[in-house]
């Protein structure tokens, strides 16, 4: 990477496309020199230059703490206007200081969604929600209808107008709050984490909705944690401990995928790849991808390789092989709302076994997963837990054998300490002081916190908080553990540590069932995927049967990760970047067939 | 789950105009108040009950069922007992049950019966977004119009928000129910710490999305909810109207109210 992509300031000029024309605009929103600290004294931000043009889209990423977010909101001007802070250093928005604007010119001239989008809709229906702003500028009706609903059709929520949106699930209700921003076209879009919730094809939307909002002529600014933001944004800013590490053209700056990683961004796969097999330049797409690399002489190493490589995952199968742990047969369940969200499902799960949950959201994915601990019962059918049906064993006799991690780490903590937010499970299960102690320990140091006993929860990072909540169910030693979405705004070397910490658990004999959107993470580390679509398990079987589903795929919103798409145009398995490459060998580069 | 009690359906109720609505509730929560005698007062919540059914509100009248019975029971029983005067039928010590007092009894479960369904019904069949409106066409600022609503807007999302951390702490606990009344007060400190961390939280994100559209913009509206009063509104005012007026007329025949 050269020195001046890393030494250059935020405020370079826009990269490409649309954004030459731009650079030479004024910028809508601008900082120079920004500091801001935090009412507890924390330094967000220490000196930053960071411009955003009109018709660009800017990705800011970084590693959780890093000053992604207060950056944000400074540039939209909810620091200091409506959350206090001490900031320091030039601040411009449209073309005026940023002080000196009156906060109801902004109205409608900023579109920001945050990571917690849940508190942004207040609405009792999807249109009311979506129409709210514009009702608010006093558009006519006819007008607040055709924009809403084109709003609607951009996000993939069509028809949706009359539901009550506390009835959608997560993911629609992310979308929901884009369609939200879409119908207002605000000049200026700022995006905190867009896409947690999301499916992977539905991420995928809301990407193509920013380069929309690009082509209109708004400028954008996305922190994301998903490689496919950068991907479509025309700069990279990358952010590390409240100061600019890195600025430059998306394309050219995440080639350097150590520096990414570095700063706790996960690059993309073909990025890894590419770095990896030293072939200079970005790998497109999968298909240029595996055009490029076979021209360069790599090939799937010598069938021993890849046939060793599956027998290991036949053996660890072969655990999975002996009786059932926990079943669902036939299980319905109907909300008290008439909603039928399982219908029919029946699995069955063995020790030792590490199952990935995928489906597009709205599916039924933790409705099922809540009949597993009994928090839900079915409406019809049955659950086994050890060949005995859980009706009437009551929560507590399940919750020793089934742990459940909650998708938010802060419903699930309430106590003063690390060291009293584990331990209270332990001492529910009547074990004494010493041995409450010791298992309280050795938890704390399965999930890397041991270092950490004596400190208040609420003050940990999300990634410390969702280890200390795997933490708190670990505690009662369940056999099997049930984790729903624990990836969820966790940056990349938070989810490393995360997986780490499942893959020891699998190791040390616990079943593991995920519930995740994140194809890196499902088709990377579970060895079973079971696929939900309409309150259906539609696939349940080995991960290598799911990739060669295609119509499945799609049709759950599922995506491939890169690196698995590009090993299927090179007829091999595989089920990351690193993996990939671990099987090809270099021979004598081939001549390009075009 | 729902965030309120509005009930989605194509029904009269649900097409009259707030402002009908919050007058109409004015008008019989006035004609009941007026009154004692059980005898006079049945027809209300009768009336508002087959309104109610009418405007496929039974899914709410279902959930809040426990309360429509143990409220007015309530009622009947503490004022049977407490009613002052009345010829004693049978004693409890120094507590006396007299005919007049089960009357005034009754009576008051009908009220507090009628007071339930008219909110209820009010609830069930109007958008949170169209009282909001009402109250702006009634003169008050839209701000403290919409801040008045946001309690109907947030409430179920804290429940729901309390729902989940107790569910969370139930399998922490593995399901060991809570002995006697201290103790399930003293359980209810972890749910608050979340729940209100979360509010606060909330409370904060709502007000820059608010901001951010449009929501402390002074001037006009559009009134995206095209809201128009018809006929059906000229009735059920006329309905409204009667309704007190039928009280005060019972009480000027010396009918409406229990002898003490």
């Amino acid at each position: 990477m050269s020195d001046r992509l890393r030494a250059a300031p935020g405020a370079a000029a826009p990269a490409r496309g649309a954004a030459d024309s731009a650079a030479r605009e004024a910028p809508i929103a601008m900082v120079r020199g920004l500091r801001c600290i935090h009412r507890d004294g924390t330094m967000a931000l220490d000196g930053v230059d960071f411009a955003v043009f009109p018709g660009e889209v800017v990705a800011i990423m970084g590693a959780t703490g890093a000053g992604k977010s207060t950056l944000l909101k400074c540039l939209g001007g909810v620091i200091p206007r409506l959350e206090a802070a001490r900031v320091e250093g030039e601040r411009m928005l449209f073309g005026r200081p940023t002080a000196q604007i009156d906060p109801t010119e902004l109205a409608g001239r900023i579109g920001i969604v945050f990571e917690d989008f849940e508190a942004q809709i207040f609405s009792t229906n999807v249109a009311l929600e979506v129409g709210f702003g514009l009702d608010q500028l006093g558009r006519p009706a006819a007008e607040i209808r055709e924009r809403s609903r084109i709003a609607l059709e951009r996000v993939g929520l069509a028809g949706f107008d009359r539901r009550d949106p506390a009835t959608l699930s997560g993911g629609e209700k992310q979308r929901l709050a884009m369609a939200a921003i879409w119908a207002l076209r605000p000049e200026l879009v700022l995006l905190d984490e867009p896409t947690t919730d999301i499916d992977p094809v539905g991420k995928q939307a809301i990407f193509d909705l920013l380069s929309a909002f690009r082509d209109d002529g708004s400028a954008v600014v996305v922190v994301e944690h998903e490689p496919g933001a950068a991907a479509i944004a025309d700069r990279l800013v990358i952010l590390d401990a409240g100061r600019v590490r890195a600025s430059g053209p998306s394309r050219e700056l995440t080639l350097d995928v150590d520096l990414l990683s570095g700063c706790g961004v996960r690059p993309r796969d073909l990025d890894v790849v590419g770095a990896r097999l030293s072939m200079g330049g970005r790998l497109d797409c999968p298909d240029d991808a595996a055009r490029r690399i076979a021209g360069a002489g790599w090939r799937v190493q010598s069938r021993l390789s890849a046939v060793s490589a599956i027998a290991t995952r036949v053996a660890n199968r072969a655990v999975a092989g002996a009786a059932p742990l926990l079943e669902a047969r036939e299980v319905r369940h109907v909300y008290p709302t008439g909603k039928q969200a399982l219908d029919g499902v029946s699995l069955s799960i063995g020790p030792g076994e590490f199952i990935a949950l995928v489906g597009r959201n709205g599916s039924g994915k933790t409705t099922l997963a809540k009949h597993l601990n009994g928090l839900l019962s079915p409406t019809s059918g049955q659950i086994l837990l050890s060949g005995e049906d859980t009706a009437g064993q009551g929560i507590g006799r399940i919750a020793r054998t089934v742990g459940f991690v909650f998708q938010d780490p802060d419903h699930q903590l309430f106590c003063d300490s690390v060291f009293e937010e584990v331990a209270f499970g332990p001492r529910h299960l009547g074990l004494d002081a010493a041995a409450v102690e010791k298992r309280v320990g050795s938890t704390l140091d399965t999930c890397g916190l041991g270092d950490r006993r004596d400190a208040d929860p609420f003050l940990l990072s999300k990634g410390e908080r969702q280890r200390l909540a795997v933490a708190a169910i670990l505690a009662l030693e369940p056999r099997i553990l049930v984790l729903d979405e624990p990836m969820t705004g966790l940056d990349y070397r938070e989810q490393r540590t995360l997986v780490t910490l499942l893959e020891n658990l699998h190791r040390a004999g616990t079943t593991i069932l995920v519930i995740s959107h994140a194809p890196w993470f499902v088709v990377g580390h579970a060895e079973r995927a079971i696929m939900m679509s309409g309150g259906r398990a539609v696939f349940d079987g080995p991960i290598e049967d799911l990739l060669a589903r295609g119509e499945l795929l799609r049709e759950a919103c599922f995506a491939l990760p890169e690196a698995t798409e590009l090993g299927l145009r090179l007829a091999v398995a595989a089920r990351s970047p690193e993996d990939l490459v671990e099987r090809l060998e270099q021979g004598p580069p081939r001549e390009d067939p075009r | 789950m729902s965030s309120s009690l509005y009930l989605d359906r194509e029904s009269f109720l649900h097409r009259l105009h707030p402002l009908t609505k919050l007058f109409a509730t004015g008008a019989f929560f006035v004609a009941v108040f007026s009154l004692e005698d059980p005898r006079v007062l049945w027809p209300y919540p009768a009336l508002l009950l087959a309104l109610a059914l009418t405007a496929g509100t039974w899914p709410n009248l279902r959930a809040l069922r426990s309360l429509l019975v143990a409220i007015p029971a309530g009622a009947l029983l503490l004022w049977s007992f407490f009613f002052a005067g009345g010829r004693p039928l049978f004693s409890f010590g120094p507590l006396h049950v007299s005919v007049a007092g089960i009357e005034y009894g009754l009576g008051m479960a009908l009220k507090l019966v009628t007071f339930l369904l008219l909110n209820v019904l009010l609830l069930s069949t109007t958008r949170v977004e169209e009282l909001t409106a009402a109250f702006s066409r009634m003169g008050l600022p839209y701000r403290a119009g919409f801040a008045l609503t946001l309690a109907f807007r947030l409430v179920p999302v804290f429940v729901e928000s309390a729902q989940t951390v107790l569910q969370a702490q139930s399998l922490r606990r593995l399901g060991e129910e809570p002995r006697g009344l201290l103790e399930r007060i003293r359980r209810t400190a972890p749910v608050i710490v979340p729940v209100f961390m979360g509010a606060l939280r909330r409370a904060d994100r709502m007000a820059v999305a608010l901001d951010m559209r449009g929501f402390g913009r002074t001037g006009p509206r559009s009134g995206i909810l095209e809201l128009q009063a018809g006929w059906p509104d000229a009735l059920a005012v006329l309905v409204a109207i009667l309704a007190p007026l039928a009280s005060l007329l019972v009480r000027r025949a010396g009918l409406g109210l229990v002898a003490h």
